[in-house]
């Protein structure tokens, strides 16, 4: 929510942007000492309501980027009813020709992704360079639900 | 003695996924000693003996395959009933899990190969037990 202070022409009075974002609290290096916000990670209307259960793609991002045998591109595909797969690329430096350490880490990420959005996912693990490349705003959340 | 590593391809399920890599290999001029798929439904990982081993990993990671070698044991075993519980026998009698085996016979020589987590153990394990370990050359030569 902001106001903006000094703009004369068009102010802006407790603008909602429903953008997310936080207060850092460190100043920054250059000396400049004003306030600074986080990268702007989406907007508040980008959650998605699961199973009567509010998630944001954030968490879900979260989850996936703590996660080091993991690659840096998801995708959250909604189907049928409330039916949430998570597809994501597993790190090709992980893979070590074992098809029971990818099930294992599939069933880590599934429990890892449950405990934080309290909704058990489907999981499915793609091959590193086949799910669409993350750049800024990439579109993340495929809703194809019938509800 | 140069351990049998096996060149190892993660596929997704669907089709055309092992020609697209035997396409490759055949390119490569890579020969195809042995095959097997570890298939777990959703994925799969198609493991290939091959005469060229360190070409065909590079080639196929050039060519934006995910690649990996995976060391087995190869365990010539005799061809006979309980030539493989011979064997069964030597790893459950000290608790080692198997993850993949395969096996065959090819003029009268029975050949296993075994994906084994605990590998060292199990080498060491076999062969104080007098069996004879095959090397990649030897496997190659078969």
């Amino acid at each position: 929510m902001l106001t903006s202070l000094t703009r004369e022409a068009m102010p802006l009075l407790r603008y909602r942007t429903r953008d997310l974002t936080s207060v850092l609290p460190v100043p920054c290096p250059c000396g400049r000492t004003h306030r600074r916000l986080a990268r702007i990670t989406g907007r508040s209307d980008d959650m998605l309501v699961v199973r009567g259960v509010n998630l944001y793609p954030q968490q879900i991002e979260r989850v996936l980027t703590s996660i080091p045998e993991l690659g840096s591109n998801y995708l959250i595909h909604l189907r049928g009813l409330d039916e949430l797969t998570v597809k994501v690329e597993f790190a090709a430096s992980g893979f070590d020709g074992r098809v029971e350490n990818l099930v294992r880490l599939e069933e880590r990420v599934v429990e890892k992704l449950r405990a934080e959005i309290l909704v058990k996912p489907k999981v499915e693990l793609s091959a590193p360079g086949t799910l669409p490349v993350s750049e800024g705003k990439a579109k993340r959340v495929v809703d194809e639900r019938v509800l | 003695m140069k351990p049998v590593q096996l060149l190892a391809v993660f596929a997704e399920n669907k089709p055309d996924q092992l020609a697209r890599v035997t396409r490759q290999l055949a390119d490569a001029g890579v020969n195809i000693h042995w095959v097997g798929i570890a298939d777990v439904q959703k994925f799969g990982v198609i493991r290939f003996l091959v005469d060229k081993g360190d070409l065909a990993f590079e080639w196929l990671k050039q060519h934006d395959f995910t690649v990996s070698r995976v060391e087995v044991l190869a365990v010539e075993v005799e061809d006979r009933p309980g030539g493989l519980h011979q064997v069964a026998a030597i790893l459950a009698g000290d608790a080692i899990s198997l993850a993949n085996v395969s096996g065959f016979v090819f003029n009268h020589r029975a050949i296993l190969l075994l994906e084994v987590p605990e590998l060292e153990r199990a080498r060491r394990l076999l062969t104080d037990r007098g069996l004879h370990l095959l090397s990649e050359e030897e496997m190659l030569s078969l």
